[in-house]
């Protein structure tokens, strides 16, 4: 078995409860676009992101943080590094609580899975029914022998999120980004950067005023929405120059578990951590 | 006013509920009429104004149906009906020295709110109030406070007879688990979206009810800067002191309606075709989302997975994928036919049809009518040239909360 781990940040651009989905700017929710960006997408990014903001203008992206044969770690490994992608627009699919019916039930669809690395690329999705692969949540919200599987568990909190992002105090991560945010509104002069941080630090300085949005941005700062389930559609392997070493098996599933957490709506990023099992067989 | 009876009571938390529902949609009215992009005129400085008096007041208007659900929770508590009906806009009070009344938002119309939140202590000429008129003969309050105050004087006088006063089902009322409010965190529950709901078992609870609702409305010595009043102070203070000054708001007429009984009345029909269709899906909605919450804050033996598809339907997705985004689109839309630079709104109208259901199936078969009719609506209108692009978005919700209601209450699914 071949497990690549992986982890990074990530971005997604939404509106939140009680915002409609749809918001294209997010105003009663704990997210928002500022001066100079575009409307939300609602996409999650795994790479290349869309006007990034400050911490995470540099830093966004999900790759292979390590890689195992058969529980041995293999050292420069060709997908050490590689970059870790969610293939076709994905989408935390809640849409105000007409999907689900509890809060923190966040589901991802689609999710298709690519990893790619010099002269390498693996990709996978995971069906809700392999034997109609074009359904989507819309079709399969109902029908919970479906959905179950891709059902996530939540933890509030979670100590292990608040290691990976390195907040371990809320609140202070908020007063602290406001500070910065202010620092930089010191020696900025674009105007539209300008309206920007300033949107940003009043709504950090209504966390007094919004206990709401004070806690709803606290709550996605040590949210873990964890995820297990096998990647079981039509898998992709391109590997021309035998790089891997071996073959991976394309007949079996593939096991993706990770979680999505520590979002922070300032930012419009959180962290990711998982691991993606494959079938190996070494070259002789 | 005798001897406080239970009767008593019920009439002026009626009252209060009507009052609390219809300062709510004046403020969301006021709120979606409010530009949302620099192409409407707005420098991006403006327009971070904008959104923050937009967020300001939307907070407001929650907490505004915070109040209503928790006086709805004091009727149930003693034995009333919830209260989910307000008059038809505009109409007279006696409360403020002026009308409740759906108007976009400008300098005049958040100086009424300010009055509308006036601290007792705060002399009505400082809050931006109308003369008051004379006390009409059998009238028991003037103001807000007095009215809460009144409540308060009963309530103690009451529980203190020998007669139980807390006499309805705990079940029946509806607290932050069943509306998703209670955010879970270490220590602590409730003030997700800023909204506490909790339930009236006694005169504590009660009185610790209604502490809330005055105290968010007026504030608290300690509490000044959260207070509605203050928040709607802040709104004026900032809008008033815009340089240059700006229209913030869209051109929306004042109390917009499909019709008008007397040309007296103070409505303004909108004779625009694609806003009228428009208008007909808010109202739809609104009244759907109506007969669901009379449901759910007067259940009877639903269970509690059939509850939260009752809140499935009426608390989020209702309000929040279709109330908000017709009223939203209805404010870009032009009210009239030819066009004459002002636009359209959301009615607001509650209709006098509205009633709690109180047989279970047959208010659920109902209510999955209901919500089967608005999506046909819907999807028509989105299917006109020209419709406004989030229309389709809405009609799909619309369809997918159909289809969750149906198979959460055990009806058969047909197509919407």
């Amino acid at each position: 078995m071949l497990t690549l781990s992986f982890e990074g940040w990530w971005q997604c651009r939404f509106a939140t409860d009680p915002d409609p989905t749809d918001d294209p700017r997010g105003v009663s929710g704990p997210t928002f676009t500022v001066a100079g960006e575009p409307p939300f997408d609602r996409t999650i990014r795994l790479q290349q992101p869309v006007a990034p903001r400050f911490p995470h203008e540099d830093d966004i992206g999900v790759s292979i943080t390590a890689v195992e044969n058969d529980g041995k770690t293999v050292a420069d490994h060709p997908l050490s590094g590689a970059a870790v992608e969610l293939i076709g627009d994905a989408e935390f699919m809640q849409r105000n609580l007409i999907y689900v019916t509890a809060p923190f039930i966040v589901m991802i669809d689609p999710f298709e899975l690519q990893i790619s690395g010099p002269g390498i690329v693996i990709r996978r999705a995971a069906l809700w029914d392999v034997t109609r692969p074009r359904l989507r949540f819309d079709d399969v919200f109902l029908d919970s022998a479906l959905v179950m599987p891709r059902v996530n568990q939540i933890a509030v909190q979670s100590a292990t999120v608040a290691e990976a992002t390195g907040v371990m105090d809320y609140t202070t991560a908020r007063v602290r980004r406001r500070a910065d945010l202010a620092a930089i509104l010191q020696r900025t002069t674009d105007p539209v950067a300008v309206a920007a941080l300033r949107k940003r630090i009043a709504a950090l300085d209504a966390d007094r005023q919004l206990e709401g949005a004070r806690l709803a941005a606290e709550q996605f700062m040590g949210m873990q929405a964890s995820y297990d389930f096998p990647l079981n559609g039509a898998p992709h392997v391109t590997d021309e120059a035998g790089a891997l070493g071996g073959v991976i098996g394309t007949s079996q599933l593939w096991p993706v578990s990770f979680w999505l957490g520590g979002y922070d709506v300032d930012a419009l990023c959180g962290y990711m951590r998982g691991t993606l099992t494959l079938p190996f067989h070494p070259s002789r | 006013m005798g001897k406080p009876d239970r009767s008593q009571l019920i009439s002026l938390l009626t009252d209060a509920a009507a009052l609390e529902h219809s300062l709510c949609c004046q403020y969301l009215f006021a709120a979606f009429s409010l530009k949302q992009d620099t192409a409407e005129g707005l420098s991006e400085e403006q327009l971070t104004s904008v959104v923050g008096w937009e967020r300001l007041i939307l907070s407001v208007a929650r907490q505004e149906m915070e109040h209503l659900g928790l006086v709805i929770n004091l009727l149930s508590a003693l034995g009333g009906a919830p209260q989910l009906l307000h008059p038809a806009f505009p109409y007279a009070t006696h409360l403020f020295g002026g009308e409740m009344a759906l108007e976009a938002f400008s300098a005049d119309t958040v100086k009424k709110f300010i009055c509308f939140e006036r601290p007792e202590h705060i002399q009505p000429a400082d809050a931006f109030c109308r003369a008051q008129p004379a006390l009409a003969e059998g009238v028991a309050y003037g103001t807000v406070g007095e009215l809460y105050a009144l409540i308060r004087t009963t309530l103690k006088e009451a529980a203190a007879g020998p007669e139980p006063l807390f006499i309805g089902p705990l079940a029946a009322q509806v607290g932050g688990g069943v509306l998703g409010t209670d955010f879970p965190r270490l220590g602590a529950l409730g003030g997700g979206y800023d909204v506490y709901m909790s339930p009236v078992t006694d005169l504590a609870s009660a009185m610790a009810a209604l502490d809330r609702i005055v105290e968010q409305g007026e504030g608290s010595p300690g509490d000044h800067e959260v207070s509605h009043y203050r928040r709607f102070l802040q709104i004026l203070d900032e809008l008033e002191a815009a340089e240059p000054p700006f229209a913030a708001a869209r051109p929306v007429v004042a109390n917009p309606a499909l019709a008008a009984d007397d040309p007296s009345d103070g409505v303004t029909v909108v004779s625009n075709p694609a806003a009228r269709e428009v208008m007909g899906v808010f109202d739809a909605a609104y009244r759907t989302m109506l007969m669901a919450l009379f449901r759910l804050f007067a259940h009877t033996d639903e269970s509690d997975d059939e509850l939260a598809v009752l809140r499935s339907v009426a608390f989020f997705p209702l309000m929040t994928m279709a109330v908000r985004p017709l009223a939203e689109m209805l404010s870009a839309m032009p009210a009239h036919d030819p066009d004459d630079d002002t636009t359209a709104g959301a009615s607001f109208d509650p209709s006098t049809t509205i009633a709690f259901l109180p047989h279970r199936e047959a208010a659920w078969t109902v209510i999955d009518e209901q919500l089967r009719a608005v999506t046909a609506l819907a999807r028509a209108a989105a299917g006109r040239p020209g419709a406004p692009p989030r229309l389709a978005y809405v009609a799909r919700s619309l369809e997918l909360i159909a289809r969750r209601f149906a198979a959460g209450v055990g009806l058969a699914q047909t197509s919407c």
